[in-house]
């Protein structure tokens, strides 16, 4: 099944944007509603600057309640995705009592072949363990200090029994990214928007800042190539998933 | 993050929304119900029935996203 993480980050966008926008419809209509004329003559002029400033300031916290709601969905959505993408990770590998003796030998084989190793005989010696993305990754971690994990090119050098373990590390490195920039994404500072003057005090709505509309770009990016990847695994892809990404190609 | 915390934030923001409608409606309300008869509201009583009806919808959040939180 997609994991259509792109849409869902794209409505949750939305959401904030709408937000922002009722938050600055708000401001406006007591600006409106004080700043009229027939206002300006019935308060007093300390009175309407509370108001507004009172107004203003509820307007805001609102807004930056519903933001703090959207950011928590934002990654409660994240790791779902996750869950669906690679349950490895979340799963706890099943592992039956002679495990560690298990290791043990798969080490000792690992170290007779020492620098010789190929990527069939590591295969034959691991095929065990490799739904064990702990377990893989410490010995992808062992072989690296005798052997090449990746040749010239880049590619790698054990793509059958690294091959696995490697789509999940890039996954993995992908999802990392994404989480980063959602732990703040709606909520960097805003700026001041159009401002009005009255009894010498400055009231301005709020508009998202420079750095809020570059996280949420890159973010749909990122997005969207797991979403590539998700259709890939699940034999929906296209050219463009390999493309960017080689090492998904074992 | 447990599951299921989706749709507990899906029901705050949806409460959220309905609250913002009830007092966009009170801020447009220039009449109130006396008895069976309909008369005027003065700025200030609808200032005030306002400021009781946001205090309610703020308390109402607060304990929706206190009980998320310690879910979460």
């Amino acid at each position: 099944m997609a994991i259509e993480l792109k849409k869902k980050i794209e409505e949750l966008i939305q959401a904030h944007r709408t937000n922002n926008d009722n938050m600055n419809a708000t401001m406006r209509d007591t600006v409106e509603q004080f700043f009229s004329e027939g206002a300006i003559n019935t308060y007093k002029k300390e009175f309407v600057s509370e108001q507004v400033q009172k107004d203003f300031a509820d307007a805001r916290k609102e807004a930056e309640v519903v933001d703090s709601l959207l950011n928590k969905k934002l990654k409660a959505i994240i790791e779902a995705a996750k869950k669906e993408m690679i349950p490895e990770y979340f799963k706890k590998a099943e592992r039956s009592s002679d495990h560690a003796a298990k290791v043990a030998n798969a080490l000792q084989f690992l170290m007779i072949e020492d620098s010789d190793l190929t990527d069939e005989s590591a295969y034959l010696i691991l095929k065990d363990f490799l739904d064990d993305y702990d377990q893989m990754l410490l010995f992808k971690k062992a072989i690296g200090k005798k052997n090449a994990l990746v040749d010239a090119s880049g590619n790698t050098t054990f793509p059958r029994t690294f091959g696995k373990l490697n789509k999940m590390e890039a996954v993995m490195n992908l999802f990392n990214e994404v989480e980063t920039m959602a732990n703040n994404l709606f909520m960097h500072p805003r700026y001041e928007g159009e401002t009005y003057i009255f009894n010498n005090q400055m009231f301005a709505t709020l508009t998202d800042g420079y750095q809020e509309m570059y996280d949420e770009k890159y973010i749909l990016d990122f997005a969207e190539t797991l979403d590539r990847i998700s259709n890939k695994l699940n034999g929906e892809g296209d050219e463009n998933t390999l493309e960017k990404h080689p090492q998904l190609e074992n | 993050m447990p599951d299921g915390i989706i749709p507990q934030i899906d029901a705050i923001l949806l409460r959220i929304k309905a609250n913002q409608a009830e007092l966009a409606q009170m801020r447009r309300t220039k009449v109130k119900q006396r008895g069976l008869k309909k008369v005027s509201m003065s700025d200030g009583e609808r200032m005030m029935l306002l400021v009781k009806t946001k205090q309610k919808h703020d308390q109402e959040i607060k304990n929706m996203i206190d009980k998320l939180n310690l879910k979460g």
